[in-house]
């Protein structure tokens, strides 16, 4: 009964840590920690739009842009073990574009040459 | 059951003319023969004077009886039922006559101002059951009212096995009928997921548009000057008139993946394959922009954060952007802001944060 009590007791802080934990490292993630970390993407070859629509979801970052930049450009797939910026990378190859992050959850699409105004 | 004498032996012993209410006693003798099983013998005796002294004491205890069967198929057992509720459902029972011994007693002793008094008493009694009447109906017939505060979120399970889920500073009200669903969205965004029944359509009131749906699930969103529905799952029909009992025109059928707006000037052609991720990112607390407005992206925000943005430069506001973003973090959208090439963000202690762009830099005519 004690024995039971006390597990649960255990469990419950062991959680608690847990989430200090998480909550610790997630303060913390730095924008290159966000570049080391390698995800299980799986983004079909299609629109920008949409193929960076699909890297958010996946991702959980957060992505924005000036809607001119992405007008009428495809992007290639990327399916594998990738970090966002490397998959950014192969998505936006070829485009003109280039991508910046703003921090360790945000990404933005700008021009490869400067400012995020379309031209 | 008491110490003292009951009312009813009291006045057969003091030989008055009814000096107390004669339903308060009728009530007491009630008590004497059907609480206990035990009456004595002149108990009984005396009960039996009592009665035959006058046909008013008859009709009390015939009236008390009668409560009593009432309150007991009622499932309010004696003797738990304490005597002041006996003796006021009795009084309840005066406007309906049990019998009418009371014409034909010679004896019966009927002063004017006695007339006058119970008169009174009536009318009182008569008000006193009004108002409950109407403060009873007035509590069946107000609805229930579930609301989230600015930036909360919320998912309410109603009595029907519906779910629905609330935006931020949101409101709606919900009255089940028999034959009726009524939920009136008040102000906000709801997603409605409806338990299907059949014989009790689910009627959504906002604005001067009615949505009714058997089975299904939708999402409405309730803005100043427009109001967006989209169906994620079956069917709902839209009736749209001047007022709820305005008969309604054919109802345009709203299927999955249908968007149709509403505005001042009624509902517009709906849309079709709506992408409805986009429409539900809400429920997780995202926005999903695509090629919108920047100003309309910020009232997104404005929507869920105390710390409100204004874009002070008509040509960055009507700047389209797309986007996936959370809806509480408008922190990353400002530094967004801040990279593009001439524009300012500064906290403003009252306003929020006021988004500028220099002159110079301003690219649009």
């Amino acid at each position: 009964m004690k024995a039971a009590y006390l597990q649960g007791d255990l469990r419950g802080w062991s959680c608690f840590v847990l989430i200090c934990l998480a909550w610790t490292l997630d303060g913390r993630t730095t924008d290159q920690e966000t570049e080391r970390i390698k995800l299980e993407l799986r983004i079909p070859a299609q629109s920008l739009d949409e193929a960076l629509q699909e890297l958010a979801r996946q991702s959980g970052m957060q992505v924005i842009y000036f809607s001119g930049l992405t007008q009428g450009i495809q992007s290639v797939g990327v399916s594998g073990s990738y970090t966002v910026g490397e998959a950014l990378q192969v998505m936006l190859a070829g485009s003109g574009l280039s991508f910046r992050m703003l921090n360790a959850r945000t990404v933005a699409i700008r021009k490869a040459d400067a400012g995020e105004l379309p031209q | 059951m008491t110490n003292s004498v009951p009312g009813w032996r009291a006045d057969m012993k003091r030989e008055k003319t009814l000096s107390r209410d004669v339903t308060e006693q009728a009530a007491e003798a009630w008590e004497t023969f059907q609480g206990t099983d035990e009456a004595s013998p002149s108990e009984h005796r005396d009960f039996d004077d009592w009665m035959r002294r006058s046909p008013e004491h008859v009709e009390a205890y015939l009236r008390v009886f009668r409560t009593m069967h009432t309150l007991r198929s009622q499932d309010i057992r004696w003797p738990d039922t304490p005597a002041e509720t006996l003796i006021r459902e009795a009084r309840s029972y005066m406007d309906r006559p049990v019998t009418t011994l009371r014409e034909e007693s010679p004896e019966r002793f009927d002063s004017p101002q006695r007339r006058f008094a119970r008169a009174r008493l009536a009318f009182a009694l008569a008000a006193t059951l009004f108002a409950a009447i109407a403060v009873a109906w007035f509590i069946m017939m107000s609805p229930q009212t579930f609301e989230t505060r600015f930036g909360e979120q919320r998912f309410v399970r109603l009595d029907d096995g519906s779910g629905v889920t609330l935006n931020t500073a949101s409101r709606i009200e919900v009255r089940f009928q028999k034959g009726h669903r009524f939920i009136r969205l008040v102000r906000g965004e709801a997603l409605f997921e409806v338990a299907h029944d059949p014989v009790r359509p689910f009627d959504v009131y906002t604005g001067k548009t009615i949505l009714r749906a058997v089975g299904t699930r939708f999402n409405v969103d309730m803005r100043a000057d427009r109001t967006t529905v989209t169906v994620l799952e079956g069917v709902v029909s839209l009736k749209h008139g001047a007022g709820e009992a305005l008969p309604l025109g054919p109802t345009p059928l709203l299927r999955a993946s249908d968007r149709v707006l509403i505005d001042s000037s009624g509902p517009r052609r709906p849309e079709h394959n709506v992408r409805l991720d986009e429409v539900t990112a809400w429920t997780q607390q995202k926005l999903v922009f695509k090629a919108r407005p920047l100003g309309e992206v910020v009232e997104e925000f404005n929507r869920y954060n105390r710390d409100r943005i204004l874009v002070d430069s008509p040509g960055l506001r009507s700047e389209q952007i797309t986007g996936v973003f959370k809806a509480n973090d408008p922190a990353s959208f400002l530094s967004f802001l801040s990279n593009v090439p001439g524009v300012q963000v500064r906290h403003d202690g009252n306003a929020g944060y006021v988004v500028t762009l220099d002159d110079s830099s301003e690219r649009r005519p």
